[in-house]
């Protein structure tokens, strides 16, 4: 046991002393731009440059748009056999007929594969026979805020006379089933490929908000976790449920209801005039008695309804009404 | 050939991106935000990854300046030559107009063309100094950096180049009246609410006149004089009203309906899109944001030198801009008129 603990120790020190070596050779290679908080000049702009030119060239070729029924998006392909990535919410399930465009307007056949609504991630499978340009899947785990990302898409949908086009941005935050960035999207993009600045494929893109830094895409790793079950193809999980309604509000939980304590700008909470420090106790019938419950509720409303809502304020209730939002 | 992006069968196609919905923003509670939120001005628009552009417009600040009328921000502008001739972005100015540059200095001008189909005037500036643009002649790269000037040191903002060059089809533009016509009168029997007509205050029981100095006689006149017209033209009316004559602006609108509502909806996220946004022969697009009254001027590349001008706000992801070598032809084309 003694003589483990020490040639563990000695490992420990062996590797910190790798470690340290790692330290002193990346200090004395100058720091990249893309490392750096904030790129610091020309000769910084005139690198990144250079590697975003470089990437957005060698995965253009993969990323397609796909044609499933009624709707359209965006997907990648990420082997030469292929798969490819898209959303859940174009997706929509396995076993659908899928037309898939690549940029230069060649078009082939395919099916739709397995969904993981959790993640708004979905698999599609080309079946014309060839070999396709995949791009390689990359890891969205090491993911750090103010990583440099850039997004390929469709944005309003496949235009005959447009590649896909290409979008620069940061990841503005990171979660374990949402990526965050201010690669600005659209519709149409959904499905479409984030990349990191090594050209390889870190999230797809799901969903967006009201402001311009409110991009937000299924994370690589979801895919990685559920490839089995998505590529089998069973009809897994795939009722893919669209989002409710939307008030623009977080909150605590409190003895009398929930506390507000953050409004969002622009939307239905702040239209109504709700602030922060009321506590809501009534969605129009329905008692309020935590945020998790005011959440459900409100997710139980279409986009558009309008409802009223009790607020206690300085210990007086006062009724407010709003539109919900989408 | 169709290059429009609206013939996909649009009303059989649903786009898809889902607008956020409410367990993402759950955790956007304010101890939540420092450390794991990038710092606004950090994001690629931010105050400090603007900053580092800031050399890279020092040339270009000195030929751009804003548009201004009583007092209204309406676009940007860049000189073209030692007189004082210089561009900006035809649908979204008046005949006259302020002119302010970096240096504080402002100067007065005048439209002395415009060519309507690329949406682009020549105006004529009145006090100098005039520093002329420096154009770039190399190609364009999708993903390389486009660098925005206003009248302040840090560029208004920065993006990439995130498409090549294409034609975006022009869409046929809606007026927004009825008409009747009796006795070579033709009379105005209702404006439609949200279209151009009701916007310059267009009433029923109007007498059309004329359109752009054509006198209007006949439906047919007035089929022909809105023929060539696209989406975001505007045209100068002339009508009477209870026996007094008066002169309108009529901006032609977009066709609008349902279907196009929750496209539009998104796209209009973050801000108003130009009033013109289509039919144009050759743009290039960015990913940079811009507001609808902030184009007219250059964009420039890392060596600083002008790419184009931003000639439309187009969708919340899309910015065009014309080619420096369209613009010089019709600087050209302009000058060698007038010798």
């Amino acid at each position: 046991m003694r003589f483990h603990r020490q040639y563990i120790l000695s490992l420990i020190l062996m590797l910190s002393f790798l470690c340290s070596g790692n330290f002193l050779s990346a200090k004395e290679k100058p720091v990249s731009a893309f490392q750096k908080k904030v790129p610091e000049n020309i000769h910084d702009l005139a690198e990144m440059q250079k590697q975003i030119i470089l990437i957005t060239k060698k995965v253009m070729p993969s990323v397609v748009s796909v044609r499933i029924g009624n709707a359209q998006g965006s997907g990648v392909i990420i082997s030469e056999d292929g798969y490819v990535l898209t959303a859940a919410h174009v997706s929509g399930g396995s076993g659908k007929p899928v037309v898939f465009i690549l940029p230069g307007g060649r078009r082939l056949t395919g099916t739709s594969l397995g969904v993981i609504k959790e993640y708004d991630a979905g698999l599609l499978k080309i079946h014309t026979t060839g070999k396709w340009p995949a791009a390689e899947m990359g890891d969205s785990d090491s993911i750090k805020t103010g990583d440099w990302c850039l997004s390929l898409g469709h944005p309003n949908g496949y235009m005959y006379s447009r590649n896909p086009v290409a979008r620069i941005g940061r990841i503005v935050t990171k979660r374990e089933n949402v990526i965050q960035t201010d690669c600005i999207l659209v519709g149409g993009d959904s499905g479409g490929p984030l990349f990191n600045m090594q050209g390889k494929v870190i999230g797809i893109h799901s969903r967006i908000g009201m402001a311009n830094g409110w991009n937000f895409h299924a994370p690589i790793a979801a895919y990685k976790k559920n490839w089995d079950k998505m590529k089998s193809g069973k009809p897994w999980n795939q009722v893919v449920k669209l989002p409710g309604a939307f008030l623009g509000v977080s909150g605590k939980d409190n003895p009398q209801g929930c506390l507000i304590t953050f409004i969002l700008e622009g939307f239905p909470a702040e239209k109504a005039g709700i602030k922060v420090g009321d506590i809501i106790q009534k969605v129009d019938v329905k008692n309020v008695k935590s945020f998790l419950e005011l959440k459900k509720i409100i997710s139980q409303y279409q986009p558009g309804q309008k409802i009223s809502i009790s607020v206690l304020r300085e210990n007086k209730t006062v009724k407010l009404e709003t539109v919900l939002h989408r | 050939m169709n290059y429009s992006s609206l013939n996909i069968k649009p009303v059989l196609i649903k786009l898809f991106i889902l607008l956020i919905c409410f367990s993402s923003l759950q955790n956007l509670n304010a101890e939540d935000k420092k450390g794991q939120f990038l710092e606004k001005a950090q994001t690629k628009n931010g105050v400090e990854t603007r900053g580092a552009f800031q050399n890279v417009i020092k040339q270009a600040l000195k030929s751009s300046f804003k548009i201004e009328r009583d007092g209204k921000e309406l676009a940007y502008g860049v000189v073209v030559d030692s007189k004082g001739l210089a561009i900006t972005k035809s649908s979204e100015i008046d005949d006259e107009m302020t002119c302010t540059f970096l240096d504080g200095h402002t100067s007065h001008a005048t439209v002395v063309h415009r060519d309507k189909k690329q949406d682009l005037a020549i105006i004529q500036l009145k006090e100098g100094p005039f520093e002329p643009v420096k154009w770039s002649e190399s190609s364009l790269d999708i993903g390389q950096w486009v660098v925005i000037p206003g009248i302040e040191d840090r560029p208004i903002s920065i993006g990439i180049v995130s498409g090549g060059l294409r034609r975006i089809s022009a869409e046929r533009g809606v007026f927004g009246v009825s008409l009747n016509s009796s006795n070579s009168l033709l009379v105005i029997t209702k404006v439609f609410p949200g279209t151009g007509a009701s916007k310059a205050k267009l009433k029923k029981d109007d007498i059309l006149v004329s359109i752009d100095g054509q006198s209007i006689n006949s439906k047919n006149d007035f089929r022909k004089s809105l023929q060539s017209l696209k989406a975001g033209d505007s045209l100068k009316v002339k009508l009477k009203r209870n026996n007094e004559e008066m002169t309108v602006r009529v901006v032609i609108g977009y066709p609008t309906g349902n279907f196009f509502s929750r496209m539009n909806f998104q796209n209009q996220m973050g801000g108003f899109l130009s009033t013109r946004r289509s039919g144009f022969s050759s743009v290039f697009s960015h990913d940079a944001l811009l507001k609808a009254n902030q184009c007219g001027g250059v964009l420039v590349n890392l060596e600083g030198e002008a790419i184009g001008i931003n000639i439309a706000r187009a969708s919340r992801t899309d910015s065009y801009a014309l080619p420096a070598k369209i613009i010089l032809e019709i600087i050209k084309n302009y000058k060698s008129k007038q010798k």
